[in-house]
């Protein structure tokens, strides 16, 4: 290779043209520019190369003009001539093919296919070496344009999301975008060469699809959004969407195929859930519907069950249900429905496959009877049994972090506790917490003990949002009932209300009552009086013979026990009395028992007094308790036609002073009970009925009451039951020496 | 002989306090309201006043208190079909209070002591 310009060049040229070519040259001259049009630069140059001549074209071709005599290497390679083709020709003696680039006046790069033939006699040497530059500048431009399509077009492809693979007529990868790497996990060397084969599973290719793809692209000649699954480098199942192409020659022959693979996991994953959150919707609301029907909590509890067994529901084979128990402390299995066996599953389904019952018709077939027929689950639900603060238990653990789990073998976080892998009988199972407003009131346990189907994230997701609703419908079901309660206590409350109101208007009119029978008996008193202090008179006027003596003492007791009856009444009517003082309550029963001491003994009646020592104050009007004592005294004493003791007893305990008047008498049948205290009830023939009812009125008007039972030994005790005074019975009975 | 004034709407009443008093040796006048009751208590001087309560016109408590204006010592017995005037304080200065009764040994009594 020559670097410097001439060298090579043949010692026979001679640096003159020879006259042969001079009149080439000549002929070249006078034909002007007849070869221009044709697009062709003709240039003859000796053999040293010096440019002799050059035509039109090859002028405007050149940045300057070639000046004739001037290197052929300076007017037109330039810096880009390494061989020099003119020097070749010469020396070789053969026609030099080269191109070259040049760039015009413009600056513009413009390519040329450079020829260059040497000159000569028939048989000499070359005499001068013609050149003929064919411009080529276009072609070339396309060629680079097409370089950097491919380049535009290899950058689209990686940017893609979808993975790009070209196939060669082997079906063999000889191209894959980075989308490819992207969702197939294997670098772009690991595929290419590979058959196309790599990416699909064994079981789509036992399933036929390749035989099937290739059977669509027979027919409509490419393959459109197909989608199936595709197998990733680490094993991994990628839901793809496939379209392929031909690739074919300008003559139609099949060169490749081009695959292209979509994505589409997020896809599928949000119509399975679209899929899931359907089915769910229409369990829940047939669910609903259920509940609605029913608020008793067997039911509602039966429903979920069946919603998450249901083979239009969650279609698990079981499910258990587990409330806590707060006050235990426990989580406790309640209900569980499903077969005890793969046989009792086949009956089962069986039945309901014949029947072809929607959930509603289900839930009608089982409720009330869901513990009966599952009777083997639910023994098993009942012996579980799990401490509410077992945080290591799983079934406790969702409870608190209120998540849907799948417990069992591989599970990172489902450790499958042994215990509960053995009352079950099965090593994996879905839990999810029954949420009532953010409260965890139990779990939902469900598995697949008969099918022994693996338990997806689906099914564990779709269980721990239906355990949510279950929750929550238990919950209303619980309030319901709680509400019934209340309105059961209102109601009785109401009734309640009723009959006070009732006796009320009973008061008020028995006051009403009250007040006319004391005016009528104020009126009655003054002409007994007359009739009564005139009959003395007279019969203390009348001989002790006469005879109608008998009969003036009769209108004389008759009209005693008037005044006795308008007397008690009046007691009766009379207002409470405010006048309260303390007093030693030994000392108003002594003055009681004085009074009346006389009055009974008539009757062969004693009275005994028992008084206690040490008795607190009691703050009464001392006048109403001695009536209160008289009372008690008389109706006791009356207890006793034949006769007998009356004891009085004091003690006082827990603030409470007692006066107990025990009579030995014939006793308050049963019937009568109730009525003691009654206004007018009474069984003696010589009362107003109005003693016990008075004495009763004065103890409560003492914030006390007055009470009584029969007695053992026969008879009936009567007490009067007094608060201490001051309260707590503090202050001691100063008046009682001690007896 | 002690001069006993009874003071009663009551004919009956009066008729009947009249013998039973004159028959305990007490000279006997008789009032049939609290303006007559007054009149009488000037002219005869009575060494006890038997008085009712509820009387037309002027009511033994009124009459109470202007005899007492009167007569600041004598002796007033109370004598009512009515216990409730037991609680009205102008009863108090009254000497005794007796609830009417046919039985008049408490009346008697009561009289006896206070003479």
């Amino acid at each position: 290779m020559a670097d410097s310009p001439g060298a090579g060049l043949t010692p026979e040229l001679d640096s003159s043209p020879a006259p042969r070519v001079q009149g080439l040259l000549d002929a070249l001259r006078a034909s002007g520019d007849l070869l221009g049009p044709i697009g062709v630069g003709i240039a003859i140059a000796d053999a040293s190369g010096k440019v002799q001549w050059a035509n039109g074209l090859l002028h405007s071709l050149l940045p300057s003009p070639p000046v004739e005599g001037a290197n052929c290497r300076e007017v037109i390679c330039g810096d880009t001539c390494v061989t020099c083709p003119v020097e070749e020709a010469a020396r070789s003696d053969r026609v030099f093919r080269t191109s070259r680039t040049l760039h015009d006046a413009a600056g513009n790069a413009r390519s040329f296919h450079l020829t260059c033939a040497p000159l000569r006699d028939a048989d000499g040497p070359p005499l001068a070496v013609g050149l003929f530059m064919l411009e080529f500048t276009a072609q070339e431009t396309l060629a680079r344009r097409a370089r950097s399509q491919e380049q535009y077009i290899l950058h689209i492809a990686n940017a893609a999301a979808e993975a790009i693979i070209i196939l060669n007529p082997q079906g063999r990868i000889w191209f894959c975008n980075q989308g490819a790497s992207r969702i197939f996990g294997y670098r772009e060397e690991e595929l290419l060469g590979r058959p196309y084969e790599v990416l699909v599973p064994e079981e789509r290719r036992q399933a036929g699809e390749l035989e099937e793809i290739a059977r669509r692209i027979r027919e409509a000649g490419f393959l459109r959004d197909f989608e199936t699954v595709r197998q990733a480098k680490d094993g991994r199942f990628v839901p793809v969407e496939v379209n392929v192409t031909r690739v074919t020659d300008a003559d139609g022959r099949e060169e490749g195929r081009s695959v292209i693979y979509k994505d589409i996991t997020d896809k599928k994953r949000a119509s399975l859930r679209r899929q899931l959150q359907a089915s769910r919707i229409a369990v829940l609301n047939q669910i609903g519907d259920a509940v609605h029907s029913s608020v008793e909590l067997e039911d509602v509890l039966v429903m979920i069950l069946i919603g998450v067994t249901a083979e239009q529901g969650l279609r698990f084979n079981r499910a258990f249900l587990l409330l806590a128990d707060e006050e235990a402390g426990l989580l406790r299995g309640e209900i569980a429905i499903g077969p005890s066996t793969p046989d009792d599953a086949a009956r089962i389904w069986a039945e309901l496959g014949r029947l072809n019952l929607d959930l509603h018709g289900i839930l009608n077939r089982f409720r009330g009877s869901a513990r009966k027929e599952n009777a083997g689950v639910n023994e098993t639900v009942r012996r579980i049994e799990i401490p509410l603060d077992r945080w290591d238990h799983v079934l406790v653990r969702v409870l608190h972090e209120r998540r849907g789990l799948r417990v069992g073998p591989g599970e990172p976080d489902g450790a499958m506790p042994a215990e509960l892998a053995e009352a079950l009988g099965v090593d994996s199972l879905a839990v999810a917490p029954l949420l009532a407003r953010d409260k965890a009131i139990g779990a939902l346990v469900a598995d697949n003990a008969v099918t022994r189907r693996a338990i997806s994230d689906e099914d564990v997701e779709l269980l721990r949002q239906f355990a949510h609703h279950a929750g929550t419908a238990i919950e209303n079901s619980r309030l319901y009932a709680e509400l019934q309660e209340k309105i059961e206590e209102l109601r009785r409350a109401h009734d309640h209300l009723r009959t006070n109101q009732r006796k009320l208007l009973e008061l008020e009119k028995l006051s009403a009552v009250g007040e006319m029978a004391a005016k009528v008996a104020h009126e009655i008193r003054t002409p007994l009086v007359s009739i009564g202090g005139f009959a003395n008179q007279v019969g203390r006027e009348l001989p002790p013979d006469d005879p109608n003596r008998g009969r003036v003492q009769v209108i004389r007791e008759e009209v005693l026990r008037l005044e006795r009856i308008v007397g008690e009444l009046l007691d009766f009517v009379r207002p409470p009395s405010r006048d309260f003082s303390p007093q030693a309550i030994n000392d108003l029963v002594e003055k009681a028992t004085l009074l009346m001491e006389h009055e009974v003994r008539g009757r062969g009646v004693t009275i005994r007094v028992h008084l206690g020592t040490e008795l607190p104050q009691a703050c009464v009007n001392g006048n109403q308790m001695i009536q209160v004592l008289n009372n008690l005294i008389q109706n006791a004493a009356q207890a006793m036609p034949d006769g007998g003791n009356i004891d009085i007893t004091t003690e006082a305990a827990n603030g409470r002073l007692r006066i107990h008047v025990d009579d030995a008498g014939i006793g308050i049948p049963e019937d009568h009970r109730v009525k003691v205290f009654h206004p007018f009830f009474s069984t003696k023939e010589a009362g107003s009925g109005l003693g016990l009812s008075i004495a009763s009125q004065i103890v409560e008007q003492h914030q006390g009451a007055l009470e009584f039972q029969p007695r053992e030994a026969g008879g009936t005790r009567f007490s009067v039951v007094l608060p201490a005074w001051p309260e707590g019975g503090g202050k001691r009975d100063e008046e009682d020496p001690g007896r | 002989m002690k001069k006993i004034l009874v003071v009663d709407d009551e004919k009956n009443i009066r008729s009947l306090y009249e013998k039973e008093l004159q028959d305990e040796g007490y000279a006997v006048t008789l009032a049939g309201n609290g303006r007559e009751a007054l009149e009488r208590f000037s002219s005869e001087r009575p060494d006890l006043v038997v008085l009712d309560i509820r009387m037309p016109g002027m009511d033994g408590l009124e009459a109470l208190g202007k005899l007492l204006a009167e007569d600041p010592k004598v002796p007033v017995v109370l004598n009512s079909a009515y216990s409730s005037y037991k609680d009205n304080f102008l009863s108090w200065s009254a000497d005794a209070y007796v609830v009417k009764s046919s039985d008049l040994t408490e009346l008697k009594e009561t009289i006896r002591r206070l003479l």
